[in-house]
């Protein structure tokens, strides 16, 4: 198992950036995952990693290697793909051998690793059928298996999981979770799903248009993005978002400006930004029904109330817009005429969508 | 009931009337090979008589038919036409082959614009190149020889191959060969190993094309062959000599014209349609 290390990386198709100078490492036995709409460089940046694609200029290294232009044959790397991840000619034992046959092993050392799969992916009862007949989540299964056998020296997954249904792709993230674990294998993976990429990830890292926007833990992303875009794109339900005025004791929310009233510090470092317009972000659940005399609330228009599960959400419109938050599993159908907002929980962003710190 | 025959009965009147138009022609050519100079001239043409194999004879120079003066002798010209039709489609098929693969998976600078070359090959009239190719080929000493006449026919055929195999290297997931590549194995290997198999109906289908276009392959022959190389179609429109038409024989050559190309389109009759479109149907790109 290797850290990976990504350093100025950049790759351009014509005049285009498919990944935008980016520097990043991964340690030993972490479990990344790159997360991103499509088109922002992920993959790109995984087939980088897998030597299917040539870095225009910057460097990998695997450990102390360079590996940045070498083949991926060389390169000890295991991919699993999206859709086609078996040969279909081939039976389940002879993909999962396929790797072990280019090293040219010996019959007895191919059967000692099969039985190892075997044991670890539980495939006893799929390992003579050809990929054709099995569920994709099985095919997924074996697809690992053979990615796995091979011991390398990182493990890219290519949303190995997004063409399974569901129910059975829970399962999968779990087991996945644990091999990796278990295998301590340095795993690359790629997902458009941001929980996907939460359940998963020892770090996310989230890209946009070739450039990181921010690495780290699923809950430094979740409690602290550094962007209107991270903030958006991580959590689900999503971040209430509005356009804000920067008052003298608080913000004035939307075109209706509905005031809220700030602690002192949030207005210290509004003062200090110097803005006099913004937008401000806080997630459904950190809006939740206000107590009478609340200075930090919105009132509650045409609400709809919900509930998923034993959570209850509760949909209003606010200056235009549609906003959501939590109402308690134990609350009576009445519902709140005001919602709070919880002041530690705000984000406040500038007009172009970058963060403003509040210390 | 006959709410079921009722639509089909003129599709089956519209199809039975392109079936004489088309096969028509091809029954009149069979029978007339047949047939004696009597026979041949009866109105109307009868249907039963006695087959007469002298125009046979005289196109394989057989007997003593071979010993008149009308005798064309085709063995030789049919020899040729296999030789360089063969060859030709050989050659363009693995050209053509390699092409597609590369303008199937890299985006190398300029790939467009060589589909379209590749392409317009095929529009050009060869009349219009075919002063050039005389010159040149009298220069290099390829006039008149079997190796000129297919590097003809290979020129003619190598843009088509490329389209058609390029089509079906694209409805091949370039996992295919992703995953052999980050499992130790050589692209070569890949290629050869896991993708040739997979658009073998492909090949088969391309080969189709590119031999029917070689054999009926005449502008060029016409200009670039007039001895040695003659090929079957040349020798039998030059089959009108002084003392008359032979039509048995005449007839009977085009027989022998026909039957190869029918046997191979009735090989790859599976992959034709595959051909046609550029190997975009029956796969879909996943």
């Amino acid at each position: 198992m290797a850290r990976v290390a990504l350093d100025h990386l950049s790759v351009r198709f014509g005049t285009v950036a498919a990944v935008d100078d980016i520097s990043i490492a991964f340690e030993q036995g972490e479990f990344i995952v790159l997360l991103g709409p499509s088109g922002c460089g992920k993959t790109t940046t995984l087939r980088c990693i897998a030597g299917l694609e040539q870095p225009t200029s910057g460097q990998i290294f695997f450990d102390q290697d360079e590996v940045s232009h070498l083949p991926p044959r060389v390169r000890q790397v295991a991919m699993v793909f999206q859709f086609v991840s078996l040969y279909p000619h081939l039976r389940v034992r002879d993909n999962i051998a396929f790797p072990l046959r280019a090293r040219g092993e010996g019959r007895a050392e191919i059967e000692r690793k099969i039985a190892w799969m075997t044991k670890i992916f539980d495939l006893g009862d799929i390992l003579h059928r050809r990929p054709g007949t099995l569920p994709p989540g099985a095919r997924q299964k074996a697809a690992l298996a053979r990615a796995v056998v091979r011991e390398p020296r990182v493990l890219l997954l290519d949303e190995p999981l997004s063409a399974i249904d569901e129910q059975f792709r829970e399962e999968m993230r779990w087991e996945l979770r644990h091999l990796q674990k278990e295998l301590g294998m340095t795993t690359v993976h790629v997902t458009h799903d941001q929980r996907e990429a939460m359940s998963l990830a020892d770090r996310v890292v989230l890209m946009r248009a070739g450039k990181i926007v921010q690495a780290g833990t699923p809950r430094e992303l979740f409690d602290d993005p550094v962007d209107e875009f991270a903030a958006h794109f991580i959590g689900s339900p999503s971040v209430n978002l509005i356009d804000a005025a920067f008052t003298e004791d608080g913000v004035a929310l939307g075109e209706a400006g509905v005031p809220i009233r700030l602690p002192e510090r949030h207005l210290e470092a509004l003062r200090r930004s110097g803005l006099r317009r913004g937008r401000i972000g806080i997630r459904p659940h950190s809006l939740t029904p206000a107590s009478q005399g609340d200075h930090a609330a919105v009132p509650v228009e045409r609400p709809i109330a919900y509930s998923v599960g034993r959570e209850r959400f509760l949909d209003f419109e606010l200056s235009g817009q549609v906003w959501r938050g939590v109402l308690p599993a134990d609350a009576g159908i009445s519902l709140p005429e005001r919602m709070h907002l919880d002041p530690a929980r705000i984000f406040y962003f500038t007009p172009e969508g970058v963060r403003l710190p509040v210390a | 009931m006959s709410l079921h025959r009722q639509p089909i009965l003129i599709p089956a009147i519209v199809i039975g009337i392109y079936m004489i138009y088309a096969c028509g022609p091809l029954l009149w050519l069979v029978l007339s090979s047949l047939k004696d100079r009597q026979e041949l001239f009866s109105w109307p043409p009868s249907l039963f008589f006695t087959p007469d194999l002298s125009g046979y004879r005289m196109v394989f120079g057989i007997g003593e038919a071979a010993e008149t003066a009308t005798a064309l002798g085709l063995t030789d010209a049919l020899i040729n036409s296999v030789v360089i039709s063969v060859s030709g489609t050989v050659l363009a098929v693995a050209f053509g082959t390699l092409a597609g693969y590369a303008c199937s998976r890299f985006a190398f600078p300029g790939r467009d614009d060589f589909m379209f070359f590749a392409l317009s090959t095929r529009m050009i009239p060869p009349v219009a190149v075919l002063v050039f190719y005389h010159v040149m080929f009298s220069r290099l000493g390829l006039s008149d020889t079997r190796t000129g006449l297919i590097l003809v026919v290979t020129f003619i055929n190598l843009g088509l191959a490329t389209w058609i195999m390029k089509g079906f290297f694209d409805g091949v997931p370039e996992e295919i060969e992703n995953i052999a590549l980050v499992n130790g194995y050589t692209r070569l290997y890949a290629f050869w190993n896991l993708v040739l198999p997979m658009v073998r109906g492909g090949i088969a289908a391309t080969a189709g094309f590119c031999f029917i276009f070689a054999w009926n392959e005449f502008a060029f022959s016409t200009i670039l062959a007039t001895t040695q190389a003659k090929t079957l179609p040349v020798k039998i429109s030059s089959a009108t000599g002084a003392t008359g038409i032979e039509w048995a024989q005449i007839c009977a050559a085009g027989v022998v014209l026909v039957i190869p190309v029918a046997i191979f389109f009735w090989l790859i009759r599976k992959y034709l349609l595959m051909g046609m479109t550029f190997g975009v149907l029956g796969r879909s790109r996943t």
